[in-house]
């Protein structure tokens, strides 16, 4: 290159350094056609492929911008020459070895001398090589733009139709879901939607229930208590709530539903409503309630026996025990008379004794908890066939029993008549003569049914007193009474009447205590559950 | 000499009456002192200067239980040192166990037959080597 700058020390030297400067190719011609001169822009055109010299046009060629072959003489310049006119903004294609195009806009223009004749010809040329591709580039990026765009459009529809093939078969299948009862609420508890799951359950259709609110499945008590509010408020807080519970069908009955409420959220994060999925597991919780009670009622036998052997072992023990000893005293003394006599009568009277023990036992053991035995039960009924039962003993003791309007209640006939006639009979045994027995009833006051009596206090009791003016004992052993064979007096008891007694208001869900004072008399109070 | 004295404290008529006649059957020179329940017992044992030789109790009492007795005469210095039987049809081991713990020498299930019961009154008054529990059914 430097060997070419210095080669064109050439006339018009004075312009050399403003031609330097520009940057355009500029290229300078004599009148026959050959290159006098050059800038470094035209030098820099085709790079090292085709070193610009005198030889530089012969070895390219040219097209038009359509990429016609155009040949040596219809170029610019050439044209220029030959026309000696000036040829603008002529827009041609230069390719050299190695596959180079070079888009460029040339502009010949015939210079002439002072006495008018052709001098040569100037030459510029504007490289727009990248212009051309990035014009190319666009136009083929456009088409494929578009086609992309087409695409994009024919996946996008493509998708969507799956999308919605897809939504369509998730809503069949949350619609048609039998077991689940699958519904969304508003994030105020309103329903929204409903599945075939949710009717089967719940027992509403579709048209009856959107709208509604889900309160509408609770229990009264739930909804008193603001369950639903609760664990929307749960989901709200946590995302999440689970319950399980009694629910209400459409025809009042009841299902042990287990309740999944999920919130749903939009893209900002806020809460749109709430999803529901409720499962009818009654069975599961039938099955669970039904183990539940045998595990109770195994315990419970299991205690019994334990009682049992120790009655065995102890208390049936000593009846039998004196039959053996007196058998032998009466077997000792054959000869005496009246030894004889006495120790048969001890026989006598440990074999009775004996014989009311057991079915003493028998009674107690057979105080079943079965919740089929419960029906309606009149106290005042009740008491009128205990009055028939005691009769005699009414009459011998010269006795009165009085009673208010006692209440009817869900219980077992038989136990509630034992338990009456127990404590009636009590009262009778401990009060000598003129026995006046009070039985009294007045529905509870919250405030007495005590946590300790293992009491509901949600529930209504009746407070139930029996009343005595017998002998009476020291209260310090008002929990003894209770307890199997404890007797206070060596009368002639078994010790089981009032352990029955005990057992039994207790399989009634209620509680029973004494009060009592020597020489005053007795007071015996039940609490009983009532409807 | 005074008269030895064995305090049964029993609630049951009859065995009080059948454990005075084993015991004097097996030694006339044992004087039976009774009481029928544990408050009558706590009573006389407080309120008497004798010292008995044997005290027996039974289990299964009114008022206060046979382990309440014990517990209670066990607190009584003056009768630190005499020996108390348990006297009970019961033959359940844990009141035999229980009754040890408090202090009771030997737990004699009450035998079937005057025969049994005046031999091992007889061990006892003689100070035979016998085992805590005392049941002759399984003698």
């Amino acid at each position: 290159m430097e060997g070419i700058s210095k080669q064109n020390t050439t006339p018009h030297t004075g312009y050399e350094t403003l031609f330097a400067a520009l940057p355009s190719a500029v290229f300078v011609y004599d009148p026959d056609g050959r290159l006098t001169f050059f800038n470094p822009a035209a030098a820099s055109l085709l790079g090292k492929i085709s070193p610009v010299d005198e030889m530089f046009w012969d070895n390219l060629n040219f097209y038009d911008p359509y990429g016609k072959a155009l040949s040596k003489g219809d170029i610019p310049a050439a044209i220029a020459l030959r026309e000696q006119r000036q040829v603008k903004d002529v827009e041609i294609i230069i390719g050299a070895a190695g596959g180079i195009r070079k888009y460029v806009i040339c502009n010949a223009r015939p210079v002439f001398d002072s006495n008018g004749s052709m001098a040569g010809v100037v030459e510029t040329m504007q490289d727009i090589t990248n212009r051309e591709i990035e014009k190319e580039i666009r136009s083929l990026s456009e088409d494929k733009y578009k086609s992309l765009s087409e695409l994009l459009e024919q996946r996008v529809n493509e998708h969507s139709n799956t999308l919605r093939e897809s939504e369509e078969r998730y809503h069949k299948m949350i619609e048609e879901v039998q077991d689940y009862a699958i519904l969304m609420l508003d994030p105020d508890g309103y329903v929204l939607n409903w599945n075939l799951g949710a009717e089967k359950i719940k027992g509403y259709t579709e048209a009856e229930i959107i709208g509604k609110n889900f309160r509408i499945f609770y229990l009264n008590h739930d909804r008193e208590n603001k369950l639903p509010e609760k664990l929307i408020q749960l989901a709200h807080e946590t995302g999440r709530a689970t319950h399980e519970g009694w629910r209400l069908r459409k025809d009042g009955t009841t299902f042990w539903g287990a309740v999944v409420i999920t919130a749903l959220h939009d893209d900002n994060g806020d809460i749109i409503g709430f999803s529901k999925v409720t499962r009818d597991l009654t069975e599961r919780k039938l099955a669970d309630d039904r183990m539940r009670n045998y595990a109770l009622e195994i315990a419970f036998r299991n205690k019994q026996l334990e009682e049992y052997a120790y009655i065995a072992s102890h208390d049936l023990q000593e009846p039998l025990r004196k039959i053996q000893i007196f058998s032998e005293m009466l077997e000792a003394n054959a000869d005496n008379e009246q030894s004889v006599r006495k120790n048969i009568e001890k026989i006598n009277s440990a074999a009775k004794r004996m014989s009311s023990l057991i079915k003493d036992v028998l009674q107690y053991s057979q105080l079943s908890r079965a919740d089929e035995l419960f029906a309606d039960v009149d106290l005042n009924t009740v008491i009128e066939t205990i009055k028939d039962d005691f009769e005699l003993l009414i009459e011998q003791k010269n006795a009165q029993i009085i009673h208010n309007t006692l209440p009817e209640l869900k219980g077992i006939p038989i136990q509630l008549h034992q338990l009456l006639a127990n404590l009636i009979n009590n009262a009778l045994k401990f009060t000598p003569e003129k026995a006046l027995i009070k039985i009294h009833s007045r529905e509870a006051d919250a405030a007495e049914l005590k946590q300790e009596y293992g009491l509901n206090t949600l529930r209504r009791y009746a407070v139930i007193t029996v009343k005595d003016n017998g002998t009476g004992f020291e209260q310090r052993y008002g929990e003894q009474v209770f307890k199997m064979f404890k007797r206070l007096t060596d009368n002639s008891g078994t010790g089981i009447g009032l352990a029955l007694c005990k057992k039994i208001v207790e399989n009634h869900n209620g509680h029973i205590e004494v009060a009592s004072e020597p020489g005053k008399g007795t007071e015996f109070t039940i609490f009983l559950p009532v409807n | 000499m005074d008269k030895r004295i064995c305090f049964l404290i029993d609630d049951d008529e009859d065995d009080r009456e059948i454990f005075s006649l084993a015991l004097e059957t097996v030694d006339s020179s044992f004087g039976c002192s009774t009481a029928k329940n544990g408050l009558e017992a706590i009573k006389q044992l407080q309120s008497s200067a004798i010292i008995p030789h044997i005290i027996f109790i039974d289990l299964n009492m009114p008022y206060m239980s046979g382990k309440e007795c014990l517990i209670a005469i066990r607190e009584m210095k003056q009768l630190a040192d005499v020996p108390i039987i348990m006297y009970t049809t019961s033959s359940y081991r844990k009141d035999a166990e229980d009754t040890q713990a408090l202090g009771a020498s030997h737990f004699l299930v009450k035998p079937s037959s005057i025969g049994a019961l005046t031999s091992v009154l007889s061990d006892i008054i003689q100070g035979e080597e016998l085992p805590y529990f005392l049941d002759t059914a399984k003698a």
